[in-house]
């Protein structure tokens, strides 16, 4: 039985999540600057809500793509994977995916909500969110072109040219 | 609290649970690789009604297009030619993988595919083409075509594209030895600054 399907969808719509309140969060924090730091207030409630869905998304997230790498390996040979470009791109950018949300997870846990206090520290957390699920989507639809043939980001992955190489 | 972590494991459990149990439903039959008419391909039970508009052989010329309308029904769920079966590699395809109801499918109701495949032959010769279709169950049909390609003394065989001094292959290794450990340091130089500034 294929172990790698079971793991990668849960995580991906964590992650995909995660990007989209990232970023969210920023044009909230560029917006509401004031009532944001003013505590007990209905802002500040939201934005600390969406804070904790991104802390907690991105650690359940980093598991499940540990967790989707390890069964992809296990579910075919390595060999096949290197062979389709799919496959090529998302072992690649698996990795660097990785990286991202250690770094993420790394920083919240260290820094604790602060993160978002400092235009350098929230925009580099922020957009490293939204970049970390972007990637996760594309990887997913890639999944999606390797085992249905299609997927509705096809036309804007053949429009950018991927996968490469 | 821990009243309320036991009542949800049982849910977690379940969802577990579920999730394995409809992932071992979505296997199809991966073993029927094979060309079709040997073994290993899918069941041919002369069930489905699958016909082209192709009267006899075709007569075409080397690098003209030309295009066969397939016609199916019967719970067909996808209707493929591929470049491995018969003489398919002779012939540059287009539009030759079409499931039910998709992009390509000239018939709207369900279980019936009606496909235009469009064909370019690269060579002069006799030739046979190849179409395959099948059932959700597991059923499939094939039919042959016979293609004569006169010569076009003037035809050139289209290039591949990247060009074949290109390496995929060694490209992705050496991306995977550069991008990775350089998105690495990259972001252990960011988290120094942010630990940096945060202390400010």
């Amino acid at each position: 039985m294929a172990l790698h399907p079971v793991f990668v969808h849960f995580h991906t719509g964590i992650l995909a999540a995660t990007a989209a309140l990232g970023l969210i969060m920023i044009i909230l924090r560029i917006v509401y600057q004031d009532a944001i730091r003013t505590p007990n207030t209905r802002a500040a409630k939201l934005f600390h809500e969406f804070d904790i869905f991104i802390y907690w998304g991105n650690i359940i997230g980093l598991l499940g793509l540990f967790a989707g790498m390890v069964t992809g390996f296990m579910d075919w040979p390595m060999q096949a994977l290197v062979d389709d470009p799919y496959m090529r791109f998302k072992i690649l950018w698996s990795i660097v995916g990785t990286e991202i949300f250690i770094f993420l997870v790394f920083i919240r846990t260290k820094v604790g909500d602060k993160i978002w206090t400092k235009t350098s520290t929230y925009l580099i957390y922020g957009i490293l969110t939204v970049v970390g699920g972007g990637l996760m989507i594309i990887l997913g639809a890639m999944g999606g072109i390797a085992v249905y043939d299609t997927s509705i980001l096809e036309p804007i992955l053949d429009w950018i040219g991927l996968p490469w190489p | 609290m821990k009243r309320k972590i036991l009542m949800g494991l049982p849910i977690v459990i379940g969802v577990f649970v579920l999730m394995l149990a409809s992932n071992s439903l979505v296997i199809a039959s991966p073993g029927s690789t094979s060309e079709c008419g040997t073994s290993g391909c899918h069941d041919d039970f002369n069930v489905i009604d699958f016909t082209s508009n192709a009267a006899g052989t075709i007569e075409a010329i080397q690098g003209v297009n030309f295009t066969i309308q397939y016609t199916t029904d019967t719970g067909s769920d996808l209707l493929k030619v591929l470049g491995g079966w018969a003489n398919n590699s002779q012939f540059l395809l287009y539009g030759n993988e079409v499931a039910d109801n998709e992009a390509g499918d000239l018939n709207s109701a369900d279980g019936e595919i009606t496909a235009d495949v469009t064909f370019t032959p690269l060579a002069p010769g006799t030739f046979t083409i190849r179409a395959w279709v099948a059932t959700t169950g597991g059923i499939g049909d094939s039919i042959d075509i016979t293609v004569t390609v006169a010569e076009d003394t003037d035809f050139t065989t289209p290039t591949t594209t990247p060009p074949d001094d290109f390496d995929p292959i060694a490209t992705w290794e050496f991306l995977m030895m550069t991008i990775n450990p350089l998105a690495g340091v990259i972001l252990i130089i960011l988290a120094v600054v942010v630990l940096r500034k945060t202390k400010e």
